[in-house]
């Protein structure tokens, strides 16, 4: 078909054809037998191995398969010719306009936040207050009528409710606002696109849906998605459109220069940390936390302005809190800080070992947790497959939270006069007048008004049973509950489990040093909570400026960093945080912050895929809708006409090549030309396309199947070379797999063509082709792909 | 120390307390302080007299300078102010002696309020001007002893409040004179109060004598007979409860301080209901609570089960990589095939 037209690339399309027919890889079956085979000889010591056949084989890492469905984002800017026109027509004014928007798109990024966060306090807050006040007063009606059965079941049903429709939402309308959507984040500011993750209604699904789901009093917080709502906020907000809803803003320019992947990574990271902001009122913790987990990118003056946008966030939520606490303008009232100030909590050097202790534990739990929460997401991913299955089992999740705090409450009666800061709605059980039950105290509030009373309140408030059973009962919870579909996040849990039995570490010490001044419950709360929290997420530096800023205390930030510190080496000997985990299981090629080791052995050769699909600079109409038709991939090189005869070639690389490389082309663009019918053989209409016309429809490019070309348009040829970038990253076929890691985690890379001393194309590196290594115990080995 | 224990023996049914208890705690510190300061005053003034006499060691006599400062070099004190530094010295010690006294009494702030007024008006009075122009804290010399009475004053206005005293009243301040009546909380308090003692007398027909004798509490012991009492009492018993419990257990306002006298009472009234007559909640059936819970937490069990036996094991749909099918390309000698390739 292309060979009539296109002699040349007609002949390489034959010649990979005629590959695919030497080793006779037609039909599937015959396909599937091939890789068996390959599989085979893969794990033979001797057996040739990829690209060349040079190299020894790395062990397969089959149970944790990449997901092949996934693209890569693609920082690296386009420096095409329509770029240049563009560059060249740009003054120093609109230079500064553009850097003047900047920073009024983060202004807004951090007001939006904010009012997101506000909401859902404040709609948690109020449902979850006349929640509890309704079962309290059917508790009363209860314990004067001799049953508990109505109270029991009012909870239970109103939990059920509440979550079901959280949960209806996440599973029908947005999966992908399951969970605390960090990890998600994370891949984003990695360079992963994970659909649908910065999507208007994911936020509405997130927002709602982490609102009911607090309301329906299972073990979360919304600590997670709050950061995932900022970052979309972020995202939307840069873009100046939904495409959900059909807006539109592009005709103020000031959108239109951040329609492109590296412009719309910054502003996410920004709402990303105003997200943590807003969610612990910790401005320099949420720039950490962007920080920690995209740092590739990292510049000076890009963290300055993602600081502004955290302030603003925290001001603004300051302010919107005060007025709704009747305290307006009052930004030093304690009830914004959400763990409440921790006031003369001395500390001594000789508690250090103690510390260390807690983190040692705080490291065993956080795997324990993670353990049991790997085992039940690989069981959810085989058996709990169908939406209404999810919906089903988040109700049941509901339900039994429900059914084990009321039990609960029952069966431990630690009574306790009221503290200095009560419950709002107290429930006394047999308890004598002018007491509570403390373990109703810890149920009948949010998981976050938990974390403080359990911080804060006084020292004998909690007997070691209220302690143990709330602590255990509430780990097995919240390890149960993270995974099911409804937006939730694992902070405030861990806060809260390892809150419990920090307070019980301080309990048993004052059994045991009844004089010591040193022991405080709260601190040791605080440290318990630190140690359990790092123990399951793993961070480090934004965890601990999270918890100094949220605790409004820099003097035990020592010792939250040790435990934190602690935490996350004993943790990391046993499974990896539960974020990772959870970006693994899904199949994310995540690069992360190093490149694996034992990997400077391997080179670009081994690393690369190959053959590269590749077209000429002047390709027709037909050829192109046929490959992208046909091939998956995003990336293209373009390569000149080749004029060397073939034999040659492959004599000098002994490995096959495929042309002189010229530029790249992505898909995206490819489709773009196809869209804009731009087909003139002789590219002297190129001015007509502007690179305006390429963001325009950024970021939902249309499928090739989905574009209508006739017979005529699929006859024309296509001159590339005003599109394609000129001047693309390349590596010799002999760089280091570590190297190649840096170089594109660094500047964020698609796309890395690798190359031979004459220039010539051999392979392609993309992300799965690097996060493929990993070291899996004390081995490298190489992870599958899984469609 | 022994001041401590004091204050620890006055609150019988501390525990209780709740608010009020750590109210005492730091009206006791504060008393603590002001027997600090008086003591660093007597150090300082002892330092200011050395300090002057060192400064002119080498002019005068040491001894000479000190008898020059006694030999009056200010005015008489003015007769005036004699007698207000008097009312202002009686207040106070009306002051404390009424709180100590008064100390397990249910009725603290109301029998002191009065003697808490008098030290407010008498201070007020020693800080005016007399006569226009006399300023009686002046003709005491050396800053310590005017800050003594400052300190004084300001001691007894924190021990009346963090006394929890403070919010028994509505203040009212009519021509700069201060006046106060019981505040509407602390009324319907006591109208709440009043009738539930009314209906333990009626109930356990004790009369005056019984209530107002040295050993009430047995005497109440004795005639007691818990069913009766429990059930003709309840409704008053959870009014004047549940009004208690809104108003000063679940409130997060930690401005407002408990009125002493309302806690005692409260205190005390809890005391008579639940550990003289016992009245308790009665434990409900908890069977048919535990089978509900049971049959709930069956339901995931059930849920689980099913879908593991009904649910698919999906293996990863392994995809095959470029790289091997390049690999595989590699193997078979490249040049070859594409000769191959073009001879057919």
């Amino acid at each position: 078909m292309s060979s009539e037209s296109s002699p040349l690339l007609g002949d390489r399309l034959m010649r990979r054809r005629s590959l695919s027919n030497d080793i006779s890889i037609d039909s599937e079956e015959e396909e599937g037998s091939t890789i068996e085979l390959l599989h085979g000889e893969n794990h033979t010591s001797n057996g040739n191995c990829p690209c060349c056949g040079s190299q020894e084989c790395l062990p397969k890492d089959e149970a944790r398969p990449l997901n092949a469905n996934l693209e890569s984002l693609d920082y690296d800017i386009c420096e095409n010719e329509l770029f240049q026109q563009e560059a060249s027509r740009t003054t120093h004014k609109k230079w500064l306009k553009k850097q003047a928007a900047r920073w009024v798109i983060m202004f807004f990024i951090g007001i939006f936040t904010a009012l997101i966060a506000c909401f859902i306090d404040v709609m948690v807050h109020i449902l979850s207050t006349s929640k509890f006040h309704l079962i309290k007063s059917y508790y009363e009606q209860g314990l004067q009528k001799d049953s508990l059965v109505i109270p029991l079941l009012l909870w239970v049903a109103l939990n059920v409710a509440s979550v079901g429709i959280a949960s209806i939402l996440t599973a029908y309308v947005e999966p992908v606002a399951a969970g605390s959507g960090i990890p998600q984040i994370k891949c984003f500011l990695n360079g992963v696109k994970i659909p649908h993750v910065v999507r208007f209604s994911t936020l509405v699904c997130k927002v709602i849906g982490v609102t009911l789901s607090v309301v329906g009093g299972l073990a979360i917080g919304k600590e997670g998605p709050m950061i995932h709502s900022g970052a979309v906020v972020a995202a939307g907000l840069s873009q100046g459109r939904s495409t959900t809803f059909g807006f539109d803003f592009g005709c103020f320019q000031m959108f239109e220069y951040f329609r492109m992947d590296s412009e719309k990574r910054d502003f996410v990271s920004g709402g990303a940390a105003a997200g943590v902001s807003a969610a612990f009122g910790a401005p320099v913790g949420g720039v950490l936390f962007s920080l920690e987990e995209g740092a590739s990118f990292w510049n000076q003056a890009l963290t300055w302005r993602i600081f502004f946008a955290s302030m603003v966030t925290t001001f603004t939520l300051n302010m919107m809190l005060s007025i709704y606490h009747k305290k307006a303008w009052q930004f030093s009232y304690p009830g914004l800080i959400n763990f409440g100030k921790f006031t003369d909590t001395p500390y001594y050097g000789q508690e250090i070992p103690v510390y260390i202790l807690l983190g040692i534990f705080g490291g065993l739990l956080g795997a324990l947790f993670n353990y049991i929460n790997y085992r039940l997401t690989l069981f959810r991913r085989r058996n709990v497959t169908t939406r209404w299955l999810r919906v089903l089992e988040a109700i049941l999740v509901a339900m039994i939270s429900a059914v084990a705090a009321f039990f609960l409450i029952y069966a431990i009666n630690d009574c306790q006069p009221f503290g200095d800061d009560p419950n709002e709605n107290p429930i006394q059980m047999y308890c004598l007048d002018g007491q509570s039950n403390s373990m109703a105290t810890l149920w009948f509030q949010p998981p976050e008004d938990s974390v403080r009373s359990l911080f804060h309140d006084d020292y004998a408030i909690y007997k070691y049973s209220t302690l143990i059973a709330f602590g255990v009962v509430y780990f097995f919870l919240a390890c149960w509950t993270y995974g099911i579909s409804v937006p939730s996040g694992l902070f405030i849990p861990g806060l809260v489990i390892g809150a419990a039995w920090g307070r019980l570490v301080a309990l048993f010490l004052c059994a045991i040093f009844p004089n010591a001044n040193w022991i405080s419950p709260g601190k040791f709360a605080l440290l318990g909570a630190a140690a359990q929290l790092g123990g399951i997420v793993r961070m480090t530096l934004s965890l601990t400026v999270i918890l100094i800023e949220a605790t409004g205390n820099i003097t035990l930030g020592l010792p939250v960093m040790i435990v934190l510190m602690i935490a996350k080496w004993v943790g990391d000997i046993f499974t990896e945080g539960i974020y990772d985990m959870h970006i693994q299981l899904q199949g994310v090629p995540v690069l992360g912050w190093e490149p694996p080791e034992m990997t400077s052995n391997i080179s670009a050769r081994k690393v690369m895929s190959h053959p590269v699909v590749t077209l000429d600079s002047l390709s027709h109409a037909n050829v192109i809708v046929d490959i992208l038709k046909r091939e998956t991939h995003d990336g293209f090189p373009v390569v000149q006409q080749q004029t060397e005869s073939l034999d040659e070639h492959v004599s000098i690389a002994s490995c096959e090549n495929f042309g002189t490389l010229a530029g790249l082309i992505t898909r995206s663009q490819l489709i773009v030309l196809l869209r804009q019918k731009h087909s003139f053989a002789d590219g002297s209409q190129a001015a007509t396309l502007t690179s305006r016309d390429f963001r325009s429809i950024y970021p939902r490019f249309p499928r090739i199947e989905s574009l209508a070309l006739s017979e005529a348009d699929l006859r024309c040829s296509i001159d590339l070379r005003p599109f394609m970038n000129p001047a693309p990253y390349v590596v010799y076929d002999n760089t280091s797999l570590p190297r190649i890691f840096k170089l594109f985690r660094g500047l964020g890379l698609r796309h890395l063509v690798v190359v031979n001393r004459r220039n010539e194309v051999i392979g392609i590196v993309t992300r799965k082709d690097l996060a493929r290594y990993r070291v899996h115990g004390a081995h490298l080995t190489e992870a599958e792909m899984s469609a | 120390m022994a001041f401590g224990d004091f204050y620890n023996d006055i609150y019988l049914f501390g525990m209780n307390r709740g608010k009020g208890s750590s109210a005492s705690g730091s009206a006791m510190v504060s008393l603590y302080n002001v027997q600090n300061l008086m003591m660093s005053v007597v150090v300082v003034l002892a330092c200011i007299s050395f300090g002057h006499s060192s400064l002119q060691s080498y002019d005068f006599d040491p001894l000479q300078a000190i008898s020059l400062l006694d030999d009056a070099q200010f005015e008489p004190i003015a007769p005036i102010c004699e007698k207000l530094v008097n009312d202002f010295k009686d207040a106070l010690a009306n002051y404390t002696k009424c709180v100590i006294e008064n100390a397990r009494s249910r009725r603290r702030c109301e029998l002191c309020i009065d003697k808490v007024i008098q030290v407010l008006k008498s201070f007020r009075l020693l800080a005016q001007k007399q006569n226009g122009s006399i300023l009686c804290t002046e003709s005491y010399p050396g800053m310590g002893e005017v800050m003594v009475f400052r300190h004084f004053h300001e001691f007894v206005k924190k021990n009346w409040a963090n006394g929890g005293c403070q919010n028994c009243f509505a203040w009212y301040t009519i021509n700069s004179t201060i006046s106060n009546q019981l505040s509407n909380t602390t009324i319907m308090f006591q109208q709440l109060s009043s009738q539930f003692y009314k209906c333990l007398y009626n109930a356990t027909n004790a009369d005056d004598s019984v209530v107002q004798s040295r050993d009430f509490l047995r005497r109440l012991r004795e005639v007691h007979s818990n069913e009766t009492i429990c059930k003709k009492c309840k409704k008053e018993y959870d009014k004047l409860n549940r009004f208690y419990v809104a108003k000063y257990e679940t409130t997060y306002d930690k401005d407002d301080i408990i009125c002493a006298d309302i806690a005692d009472s409260m205190n005390f009234t809890r005391y008579i209901w639940q550990e003289v007559y016992h009245c308790h909640i009665e434990r409900v059936s908890v069977w048919p609570m535990i089978v509900t819970s049971v049959i709930l937490c069956c339901v995931p069990v059930v849920f689980y089960l099913v879908s593991k036996i009904v649910g698919h094991e999906v293996e990863p749909n392994v995809v095959p990589s470029k790289r091997f099918r390049g690999s595989l390309g590699a193997r078979v000698s490249t040049s070859s095939s594409i000769h191959n390739h073009l001879l057919t």
